[in-house]
Parts: C-alpha cells; structure tokens; sequence
C-alpha cells in the first residue's frame, strides 16, 4: 500500500469509527524522477540518485549532448536520455522532477512540470525574479503541489543543530550575522572548440551562463542564497531593508556580474527584554580570496556560532554576570578565591578572546540528504518539505532585493 | 614553447599538484578549476575517514543488508575484485579489516549490477581505497584534460602516485627522481602512470601495509617503484608488490607484465 493511498484510507476508517490497519510500506516502489539541466550541478544529483532506494531515474534531459552523455553514464541505462524537455514529460511521464537547468529557465520549467502532475525539486535559487516567483507559488498552492527548493542546508544536521540552539536561547540575544562565501577563482567552465569563432562564442555563454545577467543574477543568486536562506531560517522572519556595493574589479573578462559585492541587510526582531531591536547580517562573496571560505557566523550576547557545511563551532562569550544575593544577604554562588602574588599573563594572540569550541560535526552528505527528504515527502504525500514554495519565495525575494540594491546603489525596502 | 599553469588541491589527506601546459593560460585556469572540483568529488566518494562520504556510508550500511551505492562507486568496487583476481588476491581493499581468519574480498563483498547494491558478507569488513584512490583520481583527471584537449601535463597526489602525457613546456620531457638507499636516484623521463609505494614514510615509524599471506604489517623498510600505462595500474600493482612481502615481491619483480615495470628500493628511515 502506498503512503498516499494510507493517509486517504485512514481518514476514511477514523470517520466510520474503525480501528486503523496497521500500514505497511515495505512494497512501496521507488518513486519514478526525471532530471532536467544535467550540466554540473545536475549530474551531481543524479549521482545522488542513483545511491538512493526510493528512486528509480527514469529520464535525463539536457540540450547540450556532452553533458547529456556524462549524465547517463552517472544515471545508467535504465534511464531514457532526450534533448527536449516537454518530449521527456509527455514520454515519460515522472512521478517527480529534479530541475537544475540555469537559472532563467527554472520558471518555465517548473510551470510545465507541475501541470503535468509532477512533483518538483528545484535546485536554488527559485526564480530569476520576483513576478516568477509569486507566479510559481501559486501555482504549486493551487495544484497541492509537493515542491522543494535546493537550499541543503536546510538537511544538513549542522545547521539543523545550530537552529536549534539559536531557538534554544544558547546565543542569547543575536546581535549580528556574518556570512561570506569567498573563492580564489574566475568561476569559469572551459569551453571546447577553436577559442574566437561564432560557434566557440555562443558554446561559452552557454556554459557560463553564470557570468550574463540574461541567464543569472550572479553571486547573489548562484551563492549568497543559500546563506541568507539561512539567516531567515534562523531568525525566523525576513528583511526589513537592504543595502549594497559591488564591482567587477579582478576577474575583467567579459562578464556582466560582478567579482566582489558586500551587501548589509537590516532584520527587526524581539529582543530578549521584549522590545523590538534592529540586527544587520554582512554578506560578502569575492573570488579574488578563500580566506574562511563559505561560512556563517552568528555572534550573540552568549556565544558564537560558526558554520560550514562540514563543520560548526560554538565559541561561549566571556561571562560576565551579576551573582544574585540570596535572602539572607549572602551571595548565592562562591567567588572564586585568587592567591595573591600569582602573575596574570595577558595574551596577546589574537584569537585568545575565543573559547575552545564546542564542535558540532555531521555524517551525512545535505546534498544527498536533501533529495531522500524530498522523495520521502512524495512518497508519503507530504506538500512541507525540508524547504517548500514559501520559503523559497522569501528566499528569491531576498537575493533579488539584494541584487537590486547592488545594482541600482540604493537601499531596497522590502515590502 | 608552451605557457605552464600550476595548481594545487589539498584532498585524501595529501596534497595534489599539477602542471598544464598550453597556449592559452585562461584556457588552463578553467581546466584547473574543474580539475580541482574533480579531486574533491572523488574524495567525496571514496573516503573512508569523512563521514560524509559514499564509501564511508557503505562502511557503516553494508553489515545492516544490501546498500544501494552511487554507480561509478559501485564499478569502482566491481574494478576492486576484478583486481584482486588479476594480483593473485594481493591487491585487497578489505585487507585492513580487523578479523582473525579475514576470507579476502571476494568473499566478503557481494555485488548486485542489476540495482547496483552492495552488502558485507563479513559483518566486521572495512573498506579502504588507500591504494587504489590517487591513481583513480589522476586517471579520471586525465579524462577531463583529454576533453579540453590539454595534451602536456604533470600531476601527482601525495607525490606518491604520478600520471604524466606529453612533454614540460620548455619542450623537455617530464622527469622524475627518488630516493634509493638514501640519495637520490638519476632523474628518470617518463610518460604514464608511476607509483612508489613504500612501507615507511619520511615520517611514520611504523608501517600501513599488511602482507597479505601472513596477515602482518611488513617490518621492512622497502619500497616499491611501477611504472604503467595509467595511474591506477601503477598505484595496484605498487601496492600488491609491496603486500607479496618482499621475497615473493623482488621475484615477481624480475619477470614482471611487458607493460609494466618494476623496481624495489630500500627505504632509509632518517
């Protein structure tokens, strides 16, 4: 019996006032996925598919037949390869699909899909605008769709752990975030064929898509989403306002996006004595250095965090705290006993204000992690995936209006 | 005379490097950057030291019953058995599992090709791809440089593992030297794959091999030198050599395949 089919029965037994049978999943057969965009990106997660019991791929497409071969190989046979996306649907016709083309055809992509009745993966960020992206959370509402954006770090333990302890009160109050994704490279693929000639130029914009603001939105959408998804996650609400300063400044080979950006984005939260109070996240993405690479760090009242997909450390704060008195006048706690004559060696490294961290580590892989969660999702019928329509919509908005300001250089109120 | 990119990425705990050489210098960064990306990816399947990885999940999966794995995982194993008949069982990925009467690979490990699962017959067995690893990686390296139609390159993991095509760009052949009996041997051209393999290294005082008829870590401070058409034949057969223990080894080494070569050397532990 299938997931869906259980959760249906079930309500019809409990109306009749029948004892529940007790399910059983063991025959359930894996979920039938196509993926669309087999570029880097999109045999990655082919490659995680395939190690995955609840899928069978069914279908690869890709437009560009390099990739598509490399895509087969990682798929294997049983999976049909084709070059036009609405002729793999209407011959194939998946259960799910896994969209990892570039970023500008993600809407259409997805409209298409979801009215075939597929359930849709697709990878970050949602839309390549706002419009798009309202458009496609309708869309998915309207249809009950069951639909996931690509932000895995929202299956990542590390960050799931690092939730937790934010929502715990283990920071205190967050007085700022700083995120970077920071890189030593031109982000460019290679492009085969004799360099210069009208074909060599047209096979390059197809391949770094990444670099035309036709086809992306750069740093912004390509990276800073999935950090300042984060931050929405965490804080557990979006922006009020943001600002930005970006250039091309290292990497001056064409390109129409930037190579460095710092944005600052304004949040209004409860404060810990329960008045609202402004919080600023950093966020900066340069390609010119990988000092501490990708990474998050939130700083509170009590301690730090600081994450990366492999690894997170929290740093407690240097206490300092009033000892209450108790009712007999005393102070509750002992104070510590200094010997007299003992020399307090001041430490001028520059990292003595830091603890030892606490470390925070993970056993699974968020990108492969992500796609079991989705599949179980559609296995069981469950529209609230690890990171739905909605909280992809907060998350285009909030690359967009950061991509906005940079380019634009004014502050973008959120609406 | 041609332009030289060098890169470098640090993975499976050593350190890789590489020489493109070619006309077009923005050409090679990209290939590097992706030859790079490669590196981490294979790593990301087949180490046994980070959790997160492919071949780490079948460590910990394959005893509970059968693991559906990642397919080029899954031919990566299949090519590991395949191996392990062509050595005479001496080239053995299980070889490290902690078990007394440790039956060998072959019947430890069970594949399935149709849905591409794998499951431990031994329910203690560990698999690592110490010596099989870098000289995949450099194998699969050189396939992406093949499509970028980058012809003249030197790469190396952990210095230990070496894989080279065509020519330096000064027009020189690439050359290589190692240390035999405590100096250093005359600089040697090569094309192919090269792997030394060595019971000691410069700093362990303790070896990681196990010669595979008695079951017991190799005492000797020897090492093994294989020259082969590819990375990957040349790090195997390094390794099997070196598991033979050093009699068996040193009289294969004297007849040994006509598409390889072989050399034995006594390490010096300083």
């Amino acid at each position: 019996m299938k997931r869906r089919e259980f959760i249906q029965q079930s309500g019809a037994y409990a109306l009749a006032g029948m004892a529940l049978p007790i399910p059983d999943f063991s025959s359930e057969k894996p979920i039938r996925v196509a993926v669309v965009g087999t570029g880097g990106r999109g045999t990655d997660l082919i490659r995680k598919l395939s190690s995955i019991e609840q899928a069978e791929i069914v279908g690869i497409c890709d437009d560009y037949p390099p990739h598509l071969a490399k895509a087969q190989k990682a798929a294997g046979p049983q999976a049909q390869a084709f070059s036009s996306f609405s002729k793999m649907l209407k011959q194939i016709q998946p259960e799910a699909l896994v969209v990892a083309v570039p970023l500008y055809l993600h809407f259409d992509i997805c409209m298409e899909a979801l009215a075939a009745g597929c359930s849709v993966f697709c990878e970050k960020t949602m839309c390549y605008s706002i419009e798009q992206a309202y458009a496609l959370r309708e869309e998915v509402l309207s249809r009950k769709a069951i639909f996931q954006v690509g932000l895995q770090r929202r299956a990542n333990p590390i960050y799931r752990q690092a939730k937790a302890m934010v929502d715990s009160g283990m920071l205190g109050q967050i007085s700022a975030i700083k995120c970077q994704w920071h890189r030593n490279n031109d982000w460019r693929r290679p492009v085969p064929g004799k360099k210069g000639t009208p074909a060599w130029q047209k096979l390059e914009r197809k391949l770094n898509w990444r670099l035309y603001l036709d086809y992306s939105r750069g740093l912004m959408t390509e990276l800073a989403s999935h950090q300042l998804d984060i931050v929405n996650w965490f804080l557990n609400t979006t922006p009020t306002q943001v600002m930005g300063s970006g250039s091309t400044d290292f990497w001056r080979d064409g390109r129409e996006v930037l190579d460095n950006l710092f944005c600052i984005y304004d949040y209004t939260l409860s404060g810990i004595d329960g008045n609202p109070y402004k919080l600023r996240t950093t966020y900066s993405s340069i390609q010119a250095n990988a000092y501490e690479g990708a990474s998050e760090l939130i700083m509170g009242s009590k301690g730090s965090l600081f994450l990366t997909s492999n690894k997170g450390l929290f740093y407690k704060e240097e206490r300092m705290e009033e000892i209450p008195w108790d009712k007999e006048g005393r102070v509750e706690r002992d104070a510590e006993i200094i010997t007299a004559g003992k020399t307090l060696k001041l430490s001028n490294d520059p990292w003595a204000h830091r603890s030892k961290p606490y470390e925070i580590d993970s056993d699974n892989d968020d990108s492969r992690h992500q796609l079991v969660s989705f599949l179980e999702c559609v296995q069981r019928g469950d529209r609230k995936t690890v990171c739905d329509v909605e909280e992809g919509l907060k998350d285009t908005i909030t690359v967009l209006n950061g991509h906005k300001a940079l380019h634009e250089q004014k502050i973008i109120q959120f609406a | 005379m041609h332009k030289t990119l060098y890169f470098q990425q640090k993975a499976m705990a050593t350190l890789f490097e590489g020489w493109l050489c070619g006309e077009d210098v923005s050409h090679l960064r990209s290939v590097a950057q992706l030859l790079q990306e490669e590196i981490l990816r294979i790593e990301l399947l087949l180490s046994r030291y980070d959790a997160r990885a492919e071949l780490a999940r079948i460590n910990r999966e394959g005893a509970k019953g059968k693991v559906k794995v990642e397919r080029e995982l899954f031919e990566v194993l299949a090519d590991c058995l395949s191996w392990q008949q062509k050595t005479a069982g001496y080239f053995d990925i299980g070889v490290q599992t902690k078990s007394p009467n440790y039956p060998g690979l072959a019947k430890s490990l069970s594949l399935f090709p149709e849905s591409s699962q794998v499951v431990f017959r031994l329910a203690t067995l560990s698999l690592d791809l110490g010596g099989y690893g870098k000289g995949y990686a450099l194998d699969m390296l050189e396939t992406l440089l093949t499509l970028y139609g980058v012809e003249n390159f030197l790469l190396h993991g952990g210095k230990s593992s070496f894989l080279a095509r065509g020519k330096q760009g000064n027009g020189n052949a690439w050359q290589v030297q190692y240390l035999d009996e405590g100096e250093y041997d005359q600089a040697r051209s090569f094309v192919g794959g090269l792997s030394y393999s060595g019971t000691f290294n410069e700093k362990e005082k303790i070896s990681d091999i196990i010669e595979i008829d008695t079951g017991q870590q190799l005492k000797q401070a020897l090492a093994c030198v294989v020259q082969a058409n590819t990375a990957l034949e040349a790090e195997v057969w390094s390794t099997a050599l070196l598991s033979m223990g050093p009699d068996k080894g040193k009289a294969f080494a004297e007849k040994p395949p006509t598409d390889f070569q072989v050399k034995f050397i006594e390490q010096v532990i300083l």
